[in-house]
């Protein structure tokens, strides 16, 4: 019976960044090789914070260990894909591009910075939720030995917060890194502070009946903040955000 | 490059999959806390006792769940009281499952919970180890009667052996039934009752899933024909059921020595010695039994029946086995006493079925030898049945034999006289269930039966075919290993006297007490087949050099179900053909000392019919206890109990010649409690779902929406503010990105010593080579491009501009000397209207900047190509043939004109103000677009050579 449920909680989570997906990426197959690469670059940090976990024995069972290792390793692979992707960049330049481009190959910075973004937060979202998914398919639903009833919402919740702010946090990230100055030290260090802050802040959701609102007020505050943040990274004004959206969208313009 | 690229991302998407399968494998490692949301949701009961379907020739019966399993909201009714309540107020569609007090399980409460029509399943309970329902028996009351009986119009109701029979086994449900019978798992269920569902019914309330799906459906013969049915797809028959049956196990003493000849056996024209008849008396016992409810890994019970009637039965053989002179006398007076037990008799007597087709059919025993007699059914002098012993009311023992049948009075007058008055004879009553029934059928009651039971008019056991037939139904609390207890001794009250009689019986008097056994004989028997299989006895009578079979079944009694044959793996068996060899062995045997490969020696003799067997054990017979190992020479022969009806080929098994019993198999039994979540949250959730999903997309599809008719907007407004940003930014990503920033400087620097790319700051070329060759203006010198002399060339969708502006262009144009001069050579007729339409060209007062340039460089600028050096030497060489006019140098001889960059080359641009679109210049109509004419022929041919 609550398969309701469980389409409810996968539209939750995963209905703003499909219609991400659809308006924005999934038209253009260089979008789409950036998004998976991030994502295996994802599952990379992944596995190392899972050798971490399993290397060390005694602090297996401490959650709050492997979650702040966990969030250093995934912010390490961000920025080892950049430094993948710059070079890569350089190689793709010296490809004649206009045939590239005639397919929507453009090679544009933000709409990477976004694709990479995105593709992070897909996969750390299908990670959060997957399996949470599908023990929900079934006839029960959770709170036979006292859990909270909220639980599958709140995580569907969670997970649509963490899959947005990866997708900001990977536009900050590039942006900062590709500009010169003080920005390119300061872009960074936010997306680390705030991806660990958010990450801490799921561990207070640990106990039988969490309050739920603690965790999903302060994550989505912290997901307005990022957004704020981005756009002032790319153009103080409202309307240039504006722009900067529809330029992520439609990066391609004409060609003659 | 591309194709590199797609074969870099297929690396990647597998390597993304082999990484997420050894991440996958890598949590599903031993971790301390291994807590899934799942286990948190679902209780799980893993002990629970369940039912499954077993099918005959035209029914099934039994129970099974649906596929995905049976689920509902829980009840539960404790007394009858909680019965009459749910029955009266519960009138809402909604389906349940009721826990139901295992006290009230019978015909009439389960019907009435069936005409409810919200009955999912049922699961019983217990409330506690101890206490047990009064009565739990769900045979009929007249157990075995179906159509395979003596006795065919027996009504159930004058057939009262099993007076607390329900016969719900036999019956048939739709939906599962199980039973919790530990008592953590009711409490548990209770606990988890009391805190969800006696709340207000706003609250979630709970609910159980049952999986209990069987395979097979409708009848034997339709489940066997599907057995037979390979799916062709995937190349693999599965199998729906499996007949019911086991082994029939059958011992007696050594066969008589076959008459062997040293030359060749084909001579001997007739090798067996034919056995005179009337001369085997059969002694029968049942080892299987059944219950409404099985458990994994925890064997059926069947303490009094057939437990009982085993032990004896095996005392029996021990008394037998070991006289010595009994065995001489047998030997001298050509008789036989063959010990035989039944697998699957307790449905229909398919077991006995068998017998009497292997023995009218030559098969028994089952051998190929052809040194070996068969038995018939004429050689049977007797049948000796023991039926359940263990619940003697008053310490009596009764003595079944058919009205009509054929006894010897003298045997049952042995019996009872032995018996000193614990063993009567019943004589006008008919048969209890027993094989006896179909051997007195297959021989129209000519063959002496004697059925052995505790049993006048009524079971004493009230829990005959039940998982409470257990020791604790034999008044057996608990026994260790040769405890001599009540039963024990009653045992070997009845074994004696029993043995005594059938030896009268089979040889006549022996001189002195020839039957008596040893207390701990019986002792060991009846807690190694009631209490742990795995005892010292078996120890010894069982470990070959393979290994002990018995200690995986540690402290589980002797299991007693159902079997199906080959596939079910009951001990049962190998206990009793171990124990059987062993009491019915060679005892001149026990005094060899031989070693495994001396017994192994003896099999290969093929006119030996005994079976010899190496234990590593203590040898029997001697003092001093020696652990060695010993050779255990027996008769012992096993043949599989199926009904004739698998056997017979083209056998239909929808008739009723032979009972046709098969046991479905499953694959999951599962039971689980949960929460079902409230309507109201199950469509809040997925109404917050729905509008998220759909909300997003509409704004992502108006922000879609709004940008392209902005666009639209910017460009008729003609200002492209937008189009400029874009490409500002994207010439600043190009500025940022580009590996050789030196290029923006020195085009700073010098603007003009490099020409100016003609599409400016709208350039879309990345080539780092054409930025290196060309100068882009960036904003910054903006002013200074706007002064250098270039074509713009506006994008196609911005051409759309005012047409006022078009014309005067157009007239500029015109009044271009040099298209005036382009105008006289009428032959280009597309020249003219190219050159109008397409070309906008820019006033410049700066054409000086061109004049500057030496006749390569000017060339360059001016047509951005490298012409050959041989068009250079071509022009001096000409301009040596005739200096004034060297492009007509050609004229008087050929009729050539030099044109195109020889007039430039000539000085043309001199007199010319501004700054003409040379590629059009001399362009022909059939010319393809890159060529370029350098020297023009006759105007009437229009020939023409050129650069291609």
């Amino acid at each position: 019976m609550t398969v309701m449920e469980c389409v409810g909680c996968t539209m939750i989570a995963f209905g703003i960044p499909f219609s991400m997906f659809i308006f924005t990426i999934a038209r253009h197959p260089f979008r789409i090789i950036i998004l998976m690469t991030s994502a295996f670059f994802w599952l990379l940090s992944l596995l190392v914070s899972s050798l971490l976990w399993y290397a060390v024995v005694p602090l297996r069972s401490e959650l709050a260990f492997a979650v702040p290792f966990s969030v250093i390793f995934q912010e390490a692979f961000r920025y080892l894909f950049y430094l993948v992707i710059k070079r890569a960049e350089t190689a793709l330049q010296s490809v004649r591009l206009q045939e590239l481009a005639a397919k929507g190959m453009i090679f544009d910075r933000l709409a990477v910075a976004y694709a990479s973004g995105y593709g992070y937060g897909l996969i750390s979202g299908a990670f959060a939720i997957v399996n949470v998914l599908s023990d929900m398919a079934g006839p029960g639903t959770i709170g036979i030995s006292g859990h909270s009833q909220g639980f599958f919402t709140a995580t569907a919740f969670l997970t649509l917060a963490i899959i947005l702010l990866h997708t900001f946090w990977g536009v900050v990230m590039f942006t900062s890194l590709d500009k010169h100055g003080y920005q390119r030290i300061v872009g960074p260090i936010v997306v680390v502070i705030a991806h660990m802050l958010f990450s801490c802040l799921t561990l207070i959701n640990r106990t039988k009946t969490p309050v739920y609102a603690i965790s999903l007020v302060t994550g989505y505050l912290l997901l307005l903040a990022t957004i704020f943040y981005t756009i002032v990274l790319n153009g103080v004004t409202l309307n240039s955000f504006r722009r900067s959206f529809i330029n992520v969208r439609e990066t391609t313009t004409p060609l003659t | 490059m591309k194709t590199m690229i797609v074969i870099l991302f297929w690396i990647m998407a597998l390597l993304s999959i082999v990484l997420f399968l050894f991440i996958i494998s890598l949590s599903n490692g031993d971790h301390p806390n291994p807590k899934r949301v799942l286990d948190n949701m679902y209780i799980e009961f893993d002990r629970v006792r369940y039912c499954v379907r077993r099918l005959n020739a035209t029914h099934e019966i039994g129970c099974q769940s649906s596929l995905s399993g049976n689920t509902g909201i829980m009840h539960m009714i404790d007394q009858e009281t909680d019965f009459t309540y749910f029955m009266n107020n519960f009138k809402s569609q909604n389906k349940y499952i009721i826990v139901l007090n295992a006290q009230l399980f019978d015909s009439s409460h389960i019907d009435r919970l069936i005409e409810t029509n919200k009955l999912n399943g049922l699961l019983l309970y217990l409330k506690s180890n101890t206490t047990r329902p009064s009565s739990f028996s769900h045979d009929d009351q007249c157990p075995n009667n179906r159509n395979y009986t003596l006795y065919p119009d027996q009504q159930q109701q004058t057939c009262q052996w099993n007076a607390n029979g329900t016969g719900l086994f036999f019956r048939h449900f739709s939906f599962p039934i199980m039973m919790i019978d530990e008592y953590d798992d009711y409490k548990r269920i209770v606990e988890v009752y009391h805190k969800f569902n006696d709340s207000n019914t706003q609250s979630p309330s709970c609910g159980l899933e049952m999986k209990t799906f069987m395979n097979a459906a409708h009848s034997s013969k339709t489940c066997m024909r599907r057995n037979q049915i390979s799916h062709l797809l995937i190349d693999v028959e599965e199998t729906y059921c499996d007949p019911v049956g086991g082994l029939n196990i059958y011992a007696k003493f050594l066969t008589y020595p076959v008459m062997k000849s040293t030359s060749d056996t084909q001579q001997i024209s007739n090798p067996i010695k034919s056995r005179p008849p009337k001369s085997v008396i059969l002694i029968l016992a049942q080892t299987d039994g059944f219950q409404f409810f099985l458990k994994t890994k925890i064997p059926g019970q069947g303490a009094d029946q057939p437990g009982s009637s085993l032990i004896t039965f095996l005392s029996l053989a021990h008394i037998i086995g070991s006289n010595a002179l009994l065995i001489a006398k047998l030997k001298e007076q050509e008789r036989d006493i063959l010990f035989l037990t039944l697998d699957g008799d307790s449905l229909d007597y398919s077991a006995s079925y068998r017998i009497i087709f292997d023995m009218n059919n030559n098969l028994f025993p089952s051998t190929e030898s052809k040194y070996e007699e068969r038995i018939k059914l004429d050689h049977i002098h007797s049948i000796i049945e023991i039926q359940s012993i263990g619940l003697a009311g008053d310490n009596k023992l009764w003595i079944h034999t058919d009205p009509n049948a054929v006894i010897n009075q003298t045997f049952i007058n042995l019996l009872i006289n032995n018996s000193n008055g614990s063993i009567d004879h019943l004589a006008n009553v008919r048969l209890p269930p027993a094989s006896s029934q179909i051997f007195l059928q297959q021989t129209n009651s000519t063959l002496p039966c004697y059925v052995l039971s505790d049993a006048k008019e009524t079971y004493q056991n009230h829990y005959y075919h039940s998982i409470f037939d257990d020791i604790y139904n034999l008044k057996l609390n608990s026994t260790s290993y040769n405890q001599t207890t009540d039963f024990s001794l009653w045992i070997k009250q009845i074994v004696q006297p029993l043995a005594q009689s059938i030896i009268q019986l089979a040889v006549g008097d022996l001189p002195g007490n020839v039957s008596l056994i040893n207390q701990q004989i019986i002792n060991d028997l009846a807690y190694c087949i009631l209490q742990n299989i795995n005892c010292e006895m078996i120890h010894n009578l069982t470990v070959t050099s393979v290994g002990n079979t018995f200690s995986q079944f540690n402290l589980t009694s002797l299991p007693f179900s159902i079997n199906t044959y080959p596939t079910s793996s009951t001990p049962t068996f190998t206990f009793i053909e171990n124990v059987l060899a062993y009491f019915l062995r060679d005892r001149s045997f026990d005094r060899l000392n031989m070693t495994e490969d001396g017994c192994k020696n003896y099999t290969k003799d093929v006119t030996d019919m005994n079976q010899y067997t190496y234990v590593k054990g203590y040898r029997p017979s001697i003092e001093n206890d020696v652990y060695t190992g010993y050779c255990v020479k027996s008769y012992l022969k096993y043949s599989q109990s199926l009904s004739p009806a698998f056997i017979i080929k083209n056998y239909d098994l929808s008739t009723l010649t032979y009972p046709a019993w098969t046991e479905s198999r499953w694959a999951l039994i599962q039971l689980r409690l949960f929460v079902i979540p409230t309507k109201k949250h199950e469509i809040a959730t997925l109404i917050i779902g729905i509008i998220l999903l759909c909300l997003s997309f509409i704004i992502c599809a108006l922000l879609r929406m709004s940008d392209y008719k902005r666009k639209k907007h910017s460009n008729h407004d003609g200002s492209s503010d937008d189009d400029e940003n874009n490409g500002d930014r994207k010439q600043k990503n190009i500025r940022e990105k580009s590996p050789l920033p030196l290029t923006s400087t020195i085009a700073k620097a010098t603007p003009p010593s490099k020409p100016v790319c003609k599409y400016g700051r709208e350039c879309y070329r990345n080539n780092p080579d054409h930025f290196r060759v060309f100068h882009h203006p960036t904003t910054d010198d903006l002013k200074s491009t706007e002064k250098l002399p270039t074509t713009t060339t506006k994008n196609a969708t911005k051409n759309s501009h005012s047409s006022k502006e078009k014309k005067e262009e157009t007239t500029i144009v015109k009044e271009n000397t040099l298209d005036r001069y382009m105008a006289t050579t009428e032959t280009s007729n597309s020249f003219k209207e190219k050159a109008t339409s397409d070309e906008q060209t820019t006033v410049n007062d700066d054409i000086n900047t061109y004049l500057k340039l030496s006749n390569e460089k000017l060339l360059f600028a001016l047509y951005e190509i490298h012409f050959p050096k041989d068009l250079y030497e071509f022009w001096k060489f000409c301009t040596d043939m005739n200096e004034e006019s060297p492009r007509d140098a050609l004229k008087s001889l050929l009729n050539f004109e030099l044109v195109g960059p020889f007039e430039i080359l000539d000085g043309y641009l001199r007199s010319s103000s501004t700054v003409p679109n040379l590629h059009l210049h001399y362009r022909y109509f059939y010319d393809v677009p890159e060529f370029m004419t350098v020297i023009k022929g006759d105007e009437t041919t229009q020939f023409h050579i050129g650069y291609y």
